[in-house]
């Protein structure tokens, strides 16, 4: 597969602020990659700047092996046919449906235009809209109409920028499903930025993590999940907690016993402290009426219950993953039984 | 729910969408009365008509005069938009050099009142004026053509009223979401196009709101149109009114004028339609990236320093000239002291008993949803339709059949103010209620207060800076306006507006310089705050 967009140590500042810091990644044609990071991180500048509007102070990107953006050059966004679309769907109120996403063809004729209408129309599944105004339509059709109205005209790439966010929880997910389903079947090179979790890793063939205007990890999403490259990554990532331990004959010692890890420092000396990588459900807990462990908090998740424990000797807190039906009360004595023997991750 | 707390719920929901107490009830009738007193007036005389006075209606003069207020008013307009669609957009979206201040300059002529202006325009342009003094030291010019007409109201009304199209538009540009543009471009558009079938129908209702204000202005101004001896309706009735023999003439004019002013206003709320032009997402809105101006810094900056010279800076130099030649030439100034005490008096209490009114109104109008609302909310607004002429007229005529006791008082010149000036106050109020959550107004409740509690204790204190703004936007109209003052000022009462009418109308400009100055000068406080705390005061 052929790279369709390359951005090579793309910067940019805003009032001497970097927004974004030496952004290298590509982006291979037909392949889905979702951009995630906090809010602010830059990722929204990111799209703007592949978009074309605005302008970059250092670097490149290519778009099919053409320079669209760099110190010299410039392509207007309106010559560079990269389809977006925002959160806030940005329909053109005054326009209906038809006249909305017929926006971009201007290239076409009347006949091509009405066929092109039909076809995206039945890709989002709602045919027959076209004599709707965008203010008669629901938020999850409103972002559809989005969509097609960046698809008609075939773009190279296309761009999201926290498409479903403003969408309540049984619509985004519908839609999700959807809008994966149409960029996946047509092959549609895309670049999704978000700021959820869930959307970033389902959907996507590969997840930039971006922190403070830099990718700190780009891969594909199970190794994001279950490698993440350093502590803030990990924070982002999943829901964890990190536990102190000093590094001795091939082991890491902690207050609630020893493990084998896998680390992610370049170099790894005798009695150096570290710090484990602890997800909930690397444990399980017994009862146990002369436990090292109790019970402080039971919350119920739905499918699994999160149960809080803490160290009566040593005060040290843990989360453990249990089963919906575990017969657990507040402040039994429990003891903690590590459940596969996988090294655990230690930065 | 136990029985005590259902009850106190219904009690709660009653409130909302029942009916206000009592004393709410007479002050709208109060403010009813007051409202269609005008409208009454017109009804009764056109009732005693007689059939020469109705066919006066439909004759050829008539059609005359209608022609040439519509005339004016598009011609006025058009040429406003003309200058305030350019300037609004310089100022919003490029980077333009001193951006801000080029802001204020432009829209500053809105503190000269049109009668104001008109007489420094005379002064300048006449046929024997400052212009072709100069250029008769110059060039030994003896004449230039005379300004009066059409030409002459045009230009100065369009130069006293683009800032009212400028800010509108410039509000709404401002607030135009930038990320419906980056689509446009994104699907292949260009500039030109871009602004053809997005900016420009997202920025319709704000140019056709601000082309109202402008039209409006120009069909019930007086100032302009009398010194540049344009026979408009305003003028007309105006003379008539002074000949007596012709009154039920003049209240045929003012009949077709208020309609006039009725249907233009039906034709802008219709056209408001269906279309939301509001911000569908939760996101923070991108400011638009400025546009670099480049090699036209230079001539875009010409265009701008050119129409705040022309709009602001020459009417200023030349009432300061007069001015200054007032005082070397001894003019009194112990009469402008009483003027200036007059007007401010009278804008104050204007604006306190307007304020208090609309404040009532406004919160039967949103928070309780009756029946006669559909009533009263028309009532509101028949001052937008009302030139100060026709107000003036009607309380005159109730005054001497029914209201001696308020003839020749400052009492009737307040009522005829209220009756101008209330819906702009109860705009700005209603729209500041508007931002109320009624959940605040219902914990109030929930918390043990009555109505006049609630009131008082907490929708007050959170819309003081819309009474605020309300109340500086009707003290700025009351100490402007002209025509319901000659009409009603008592006799021996002198405000400044008259000071400077009576002596421009007869060409003593000097004399007029001093109390036009003054009332310049009163009008920048109160607009300096509106433009400052909200420059979307106007839309």
């Amino acid at each position: 597969m052929t790279d369709i967009l390359q951005c090579v140590n793309v910067s940019k500042n805003y009032s001497n602020m970097p927004a974004l810091d030496s952004v290298s990644f590509d982006l291979k044609e037909g392949e889905i990659l979702s951009v995630f990071g906090p809010s602010g991180c830059g990722k929204t500048t990111l799209l703007r700047l592949i978009a074309g509007l605005e302008i970059l102070d250092k670097g490149q990107i290519f778009l099919n092996q053409t320079c669209i953006s760099s110190r010299k050059t410039h392509v207007l966004p309106e010559k560079r046919n990269i389809g977006m679309v925002f959160q806030d769907y940005s329909l053109f109120p005054h326009l209906n449906v038809a006249a909305n996403i017929t926006f971009g063809l201007q290239n076409f004729n009347k006949n091509e235009r009405l066929i092109r209408l039909k076809e995206v129309l039945d890709l989002v599944k709602l045919p027959g809209f076209e004599n709707r105004y965008p203010h008669e339509l629901s938020g999850g059709q409103q972002q559809r109409i989005a969509l097609a109205r960046a698809l008609a005209p075939k773009p190279t790439i296309m761009l999201f920028d926290e498409p479903f966010s403003n969408l309540d929880g049984l619509t985004r997910s519908e839609i999700l499903i959807d809008i994966q389903k149409i960029i996946r079947e047509n092959a549609i090179s895309t670049i999704l930025v978000t700021h959820d979790r869930q959307e970033a890793f389902s959907v996507s063939h590969r997840v930039a993590i971006m922190i403070q205007g830099k990718i700190t990890q780009i891969d594909n999403p199970l190794t994001v999940y279950n490698v993440p490259s350093n502590m803030e990554i990990a924070k982002l990532v999943v829901n964890c907690e990190f536990l102190d331990g000093i590094f001795q004959n091939g082991r890491v010692h902690t207050l609630i016993g020893d493990f084998v890890c896998k680390f992610l420092i370049n170099d790894i000396s005798e009695k150096q402290k570290v710090k484990i990588l602890i997800r909930a459900e690397n444990f399980q807990i017994t009862y146990d009426p002369n436990g090292k462990f109790k019970i402080t908090s039971r919350e119920f998740m739905g499918t699994h219950v999160i149960i809080k424990i803490q160290s009566i000797e040593t005060g040290i807190s843990l989360s453990v993953r249990e089963k919906q039906e575990a017969n657990f009360n507040l402040h039994d004595k429990v003891n903690l039984i590590q459940i596969n023997r996988d090294p655990f991750i230690a930065y | 729910m136990n029985q005590a707390t259902k009850a106190f719920f219904i009690e709660i929901v009653k409130r909302k969408y029942g009916r206000p107490p009592l004393y709410i009830f007479v002050l709208l009738f109060l403010i009813v009365f007051i409202m269609v007193l005008p409208l009454i007036h017109l009804v009764i005389r056109g009732a005693e008509a007689s059939y020469n006075d109705w066919r006066l209606l439909f004759s050829i003069r008539t059609f005359e005069i209608f022609g040439r207020s519509f005339l004016l008013m598009m011609t006025v307009t058009f040429f406003s938009f003309l200058i305030a669609m350019p300037l609004a957009w310089i100022t919003v979206r490029t980077n333009l050099a001193l951006k801000k201040i080029w802001t204020v300059l432009i829209s500053l002529p809105l503190v000269i009142p049109s009668f104001v202006g008109a007489f420094l325009f005379d002064s300048v342009l006449s046929p024997k004026g400052l212009l072709q003094k100069l250029l008769e030291i110059l060039f030994g010019i003896e004449k230039i053509p005379e300004i009066y007409g059409l030409f002459g109201a045009t230009l100065v009304l369009v130069l006293l009223t683009y800032p009212y199209l400028f800010l509108t538009i410039r509000s709404a540009l401002s607030n135009l979401d930038s990320s419906r543009e980056d689509i446009a471009r994104s699907l292949g558009h260009s500039f030109f196009s871009r602004f053809i079938h997005v900016i420009f129908p997202q920025l319709k209702p704000a140019i056709i709101a601000g082309s109202l204000l402008v039209a409006l202005y120009v069909l019930s101004d007086f100032g302009v149109v009398s010194l540049m001896k344009y026979n408009t309706f305003t003028w007309i009735i105006y003379q008539q009114y002074e000949s007596v023999v012709e009154r039920s003439a003049s209240a045929v004019l003012s009949l077709v004028l208020v309609l006039t002013a009725i249907i233009i206003i039906t034709l802008e709320y219709r056209t408001r339609g269906n279309e939301k032009y509001y911000r569908v997402g939760r996101g923070a809105s991108r400011e638009p990236r400025l546009i670099k101006l480049g090699k036209w810094q230079f001539p875009i900056s010409l265009f701008v320093v050119f129409i705040v010279v022309l709009a602001l800076f020459l009417p200023i130099s030349v009432l300061v000239f007069w001015f200054v030649r007032g005082i070397s030439f001894g003019e009194p100034i112990l009469l402008l002291w009483e003027a200036t005490y007059n007007s401010i008096f009278l804008s104050i209490v204007t604006a306190g008993i307007t304020i208090f009114l609309s404040f009532c109104m406004a919160i039967v109008l949103v928070r309780h949803k009756m029946l006669i609302n559909k009533f009263l909310e028309p009532i509101s607004f028949t001052g937008y339709a009302l030139p100060g002429i026709v107000v003036g007229i009607s309380l005159v005529f109730f005054g001497i059949h029914y209201g001696l006791f308020l003839y020749q008082t400052k009492y009737l010149l307040i009522i005829a103010y209220i009756i101008l000036f209330f819906p702009v106050a109860l705009g700005t109020i209603r729209s500041s209620l508007l931002q109320i959550s009624p959940m605040i107004i219902e914990s109030g409740y929930l918390l043990k207060h009555n109505y006049l509690g609630v009131m008082v204790k907490i929708i007050l204190p959170i819309m003081k800076s819309g009474l605020f703004m309300s109340g500086a936007m009707v003290f700025l109209l009351t100490m402007k306006e002209l025509p319901a003052t000659l009409i009603l000022g008592p006799i021996g009462m002198k405000t400044l507006s008259m000071a400077v009418w009576s002596a421009s109308s007869e060409a003593f400009f000097a004399q007029a310089a001093a109390p036009a100055l003054m009332l310049i000068i009163i009008t920048i406080l109160p607009l300096s705050i509106l433009l400052k705390r909200n420059n979307r005061f106007l839309s």
